[in-house]
């Protein structure tokens, strides 16, 4: 049972982080640059030291261990392949430096060294097994500097493979490739990891990467983790503001809104028929635009806006709507069907509503108010009631 | 938890480049030092870097004032009491007083006065500057043909300057040595500089450098109406400035230091010599310690001004002078 | 459109013109020239010349003369090469790996290149001064020293007097050859340092994680193969700098070079000749073989360079 904990604290660039990796786990760090996310990484690998805390790895404190002994394997943006070697010399090197003594790596006296030519073969098989998983057999004797980005991807996948680690780090692999093989990349990783069963951390700023494949995720933000959770837990349920709005595209809709001593919560002097735990205060609600509906009329009872802009993705369309909240104008974006939405035209009067079963409320300083249980039975099933009338309507 | 500690082969590095360190500027030293030393303290290797800057006669002073037969006479008439011999030695003796000075100073003014060093030091500035004068002049509109201009035989010209590159200066000397001296012209400027009219290196540097500038700023150059000459030198020249600095301290720093052309072109014509055909000079007499001051003041004096402005400038002079790694 | 075209097809011959002209009279005519007379035995205001054939070019392989200038070349070259590269690249990794004082070593190894070679080739020679000079007197004061005197050449100098560096001539060339490390290594250290830089950080991480344990590893997976294109190109600069040594033996010796010419280089022996005693001919056979030489070594860098041209 090996698994990773890091307990880390330090007053720079991450402040004090902690985060449970199991075995077999495919967890993603996910922040914008300069988060702390690489450098969280590089402490785990050993390439820098952290000013405090622990790194563990099945139970083991690694601490003082230099990289090489941890047993890991990373992936780089850049992919760092030795662009002087082959593709098999890359793949060999980790192998030839971890079970060659250094005699028997000696330029010409290593030739002579007993035994080195059987352990030889043993890695050039290991690699060559590598190199057949990832499809690359062919490229074996080609140099770096002859293959496509995908295909030094590739390499560089194999090159950490053919070692066995108990875990794959991933600095942002895919971020020099373009769109279209980033996307098939993602499908591949995954499968990747799938079939290898091995631990994988991967730091990315896409959040589609993360959610894409992840087991969990751990998103990160000034040098902290603020919630470590599955994907569509961090989608549907975050438990901080910046973890809404960094995570969902387009980005979460937020509005001012106020709770009474009650805990109702009431925006721009509408009720949501919702309550939350916490007294009187100012809140931040947040909506995504799949869960507010546009109404081309007041009858539905949702808030006044102006239609500005109409995005057309084909199979959806988003909305952009103006609102005056609180003495500013507030934009707001609403998934919407693309044949509901032709009727609309840009400039008209449009009403919002939002679906209070799905909408989440923050506190002042960004912390998540959970909702008031039981529910209120009768109203949300109203409301869901009209929720699904909009989708009907729009099919 | 590395980053703070004392490291052994931190240190060992530090001790090993410092020995390295001492090697290097051992000469510097003994330049500066011994310049600034007396006869004595040179000869018998004393007197820490300054020397105890104690006061010494400077006896070619004392030579081109020795007291003339018309003096004594005067003084004679003046003193009717005293013999020639006292007289002569009371006046030398006023003379030695006055010719007495400081190491340092001896050094340094002697420098200057045995030998003409300022006359030395501008025909440096004359010939190094024309050089890289004539070899922008030259350079620059050629470079910027073979990079911008698309005309017949462009491609062979350039093939022409790549192959010129591989042909170093001395290998030429001979031929070039004669056809000026069928001409007449060693033993002037025109021998010491028109050789070096011509740099394929300028060229080529410059070219590559054109390479880089957009076609089109030139073309916006032609639609305000300006020709191809204009372009040349108010366009590019301006946009070239910084890899022009790296070659002129290149061209500079080359032909401030050269010996080896002057030494074949100039024979025997003092007024001629370039600083390190001077210095050489100097050289002549070796031997004892009154002559090593002076050379070593002299020495420092040439070698002063790029050492100078190089410790002003490191990175742009790093960059010019590895610009032969370019080639 | 056709007008701007006419207009630079002109100007662009107008503007090589002036270039042409002079590298064909300045670089290629000469070079045309000096092999030229390489076969003659021309002299300055001497009477007409005669067709010697290779005459010039057999004196050169037979005459002790030149086996000397041959000899002493080499030694040269194949000393101070290797040496002021190897120092030069050992330099640049020790200030590459330190945190702190960088900059200082590589101003201090860098100001040889910068200063005027005649006049340190004075001073030098003023510094190995038999009884003035300041090595010889700190190398002396190093007698009585007990545990250097387990080295035998010391303990000898140290009886019998240290040596006459410029003077003997089993330590001349060597000597001369000490002034071209002590002379070229920084411009090379200078070189190293700025192929250093450009080696990506990644690199060494992946060595890392990979298991590099030690700097040799290191520097055998990474360093030494990314400092490739560096060291062909250091090798050739320095090889055909070393080819042309002469400021240090002029600096040296008055006249002739050194004891019995060990130290009598080849564009020593060229200036010697074609221009001290007006032999041109053989002045100019001499300046051919030079030239071979360094065209030569340009020709196999490209070489190299071309192989390897898809590194990156």
């Amino acid at each position: 049972m090996r698994n990773i904990r890091k307990t880390f604290a330090s007053t720079q660039v991450l402040k004090g982080v902690e985060l449970e990796v199991a075995d077999g786990e495919f967890v993603s760090l996910v922040g914008p640059s300069g988060c702390g996310k690489s450098t969280l990484l590089r402490i785990i690998a050993g390439l820098e030291d952290g000013s405090g805390g622990d790194v563990l790895i099945g139970n083991r404190n690694v601490a003082g261990i230099r990289p090489s002994a941890r047993d890991l394997a990373m992936v780089f943006q850049s992919y760092a392949l030795y662009p002087h070697l082959s593709v098999e010399e890359n793949m060999l090197t980790p192998l030839r430096l971890r079970d060659l003594s250094l005699a028997e790596r000696l330029p010409l006296l290593g030739l002579l060294a007993p035994g080195r030519k059987k352990k030889l073969r043993a890695m050039q098989a290991a690699v060559l097994d590598a190199a057949r998983t990832l499809k690359i057999e062919p490229l074996l004797q080609r140099k770096p500097g002859q293959l496509s980005g995908g295909q030094r991807q590739r390499v560089a996948l194999g090159r950490a493979m053919v070692r066995k680690p108990a875990a794959f780090l991933m600095d942002e692999p895919l971020s020099n490739l373009d769109a279209a093989l980033r996307v098939h990349m993602r499908a591949e990783l995954a499968e990747l990891h799938r079939a290898l069963g091995a631990t994988f951390i991967y730091v990315t700023h896409d959040q589609a990467e993360a959610l894409t494949m992840s087991d969990r995720i751990a998103v990160m933000m000034g040098g902290e983790i603020l919630q470590t959770a599955s994907p569509d837990q961090i989608y549907d349920d975050p438990q901080d503001l910046r973890v809404a709005e960094f995570i969902g595209s387009p980005k979460i809709n937020t509005l001012p809104a106020e709770v009474d001593a009650d805990g109702r919560v009431t925006v721009l002097g509408r009720a949501l028929r919702r309550r939350v735990v916490g007294g009187a205060q100012e809140v931040t609600l947040a909506a995504r635009p799949e869960h507010v509906a546009i109404d081309p009329d007041a009858a539905g009872g949702g808030l006044e806006a102006r239609l500005i802009h109409k995005e057309n993705l084909g199979s959806d369309m988003f909305l952009h709507a103006g609102l005056e909240a609180g003495g500013t104008r507030r934009r707001l974006v609403v998934r919407a069907a693309p044949q509901m939405a032709r009727g609309l035209s840009i400039g008209a009067p449009v009403w919002l509503r939002i679906d209070p079963d799905k909408a989440l409320v923050f506190n002042a300083s960004g912390a998540r108010m959970a909702f008031r249980e039981p529910v209120g039975t009768a109203p949300a099933a109203t409301v869901r009631a009209i929720a699904v009338g909009a989708v009907a309507v729009g099919a | 938890m590395i980053a703070h500690r004392f490291s052994v082969a931190e240190t060992l590095k530090h001790a090993v480049l410092m020995v390295g360190a001492l090697i290097v500027a051992l000469p510097f030293y003994v330049m500066l030092s011994t310049s600034l030393k007396s006869p004595g303290e040179i000869e018998r290797n004393e007197g820490g870097f300054f020397g105890a800057q104690a006061v010494m006669t400077d006896e070619y002073c004392v030579k081109r004032n020795e007291p003339e037969r018309a003096a004594i006479e005067a003084a004679r008439r003046a003193q009717p009491g005293l013999d020639e011999t006292a007289v002569r030695t009371a006046l030398l003796a006023t003379v030695r007083e006055n010719c007495a000075t400081r190491p340092a100073i001896f050094n340094y003014v002697s420098a200057f006065s045995e030998a003409p060093l300022l006359l030395y030091l501008l025909n440096g500035i004359i010939v190094t500057a024309s050089i890289f004068l004539l070899q922008v002049i030259v350079a620059l509109p050629a470079a910027y043909a073979l990079a911008k201009l698309k005309f017949w035989g462009r491609d062979l010209v350039f093939g022409l300057v790549l192959f010129c590159l591989l042909i170093p200066v001395h290998a030429i000397a001979l031929p070039l040595y004669i056809a000026l001296a069928k001409l007449g012209l060693t033993n002037s400027y025109a021998a010491l500089v028109i050789p070096w009219t011509i740099s394929v290196f300028g060229i080529f540097l410059m070219r590559q450098f054109f390479m880089t500038v957009p076609d089109d700023l030139i073309d916006a150059a032609r639609m305000d109406g300006m020709g191809e000459f204009s372009i040349v030198w108010k366009v590019m020249l301006p946009t070239a400035i910084p890899a022009l600095l790296a070659f002129a301290i290149f061209s500079v720093v080359s032909h401030w230091n050269d010996y080896f052309w002057p030494r074949v072109v100039v024979t025997g014509d003092r007024s001629l010599f370039t600083p390190p055909l001077g210095l050489h000079e100097f050289r002549g007499g070796g031997g004892d310690g009154s002559l090593y001051g002076p050379m070593m003041a002299s020495a420092t004096v040439i070698v002063a001004p790029l050492v100078v402005a190089f410790l002003l400038a490191q990175r742009r002079f790093i960059e010019g002078i590895t610009l032969s790694g370019m080639k | 459109m056709t007008t701007t075209t006419v207009a630079a097809r002109r100007a662009g011959w107008a503007f090589v013109a002036p270039a042409l002209t002079l590298m064909v009279l300045i670089l290629l005519l000469p070079i045309a020239g000096a092999a030229l007379l390489s076969f003659t035995d021309y002299s300055l205001g001497g009477s007409a010349p005669a067709w010697v054939g290779l005459e010039n070019y057999e004196k050169i392989l037979t005459q002790s003369r030149y086996r000397a200038m041959l000899e002493a070349t080499l030694t040269y070259v194949l000393t101070v090469t290797p040496l002021s590269i190897g120092l030069g690249l050992g330099a640049a990794l020790l200030i590459h790996s330190l945190r702190w004082g960088g900059a200082f070593y590589k101003t201090v190894f860098f100001l040889p290149a910068m200063a005027t070679l005649m006049a340190m080739s004075i001073v030098w020679s003023f510094a190995l001064h038999p009884t003035l000079g300041v090595v010889n007197a700190t190398l002396g004061s190093f007698c009585g020293t007990g545990w250097l005197h387990q080295w035998g050449w010391f303990d000898a100098a140290c009886r019998n007097g240290f040596p006459l560096w410029l003077g003997d001539r089993s330590y001349a060339i060597w000597t001369v050859c000490f002034v071209g490390v002590w002379q070229g290594f920084g411009f090379n250290m200078v070189l190293y340092l700025a192929g250093l830089t450009s080696v990506p950080r990644e690199l060494y991480n992946a060595a890392e994680m990979d298991g590099a344990r030690t700097a040799w590893d290191r520097f055998r997976l990474v360093t030494w193969p990314m400092l490739g294109p560096t060291t062909v190109f250091v090798v050739t600069i320095t090889l055909i700098r070393s080819f042309q040594v002469f400021d240090i033996v002029e600096g040296f010796y008055e006249q002739g070079a050194g004891p019995s010419r060990s130290a009598y280089v080849i564009l020593f022996a060229m200036y010697e000749k074609g221009i001290r005693e007006n032999l041109i001919g053989i002045g100019a056979a001499i300046a051919m073989i030079f030239l071979a030489c360094v065209v030569i070594t340009s020709l196999v860098q490209q070489r190299i360079l071309e192989k390897k041209a898809h590194y990156a």
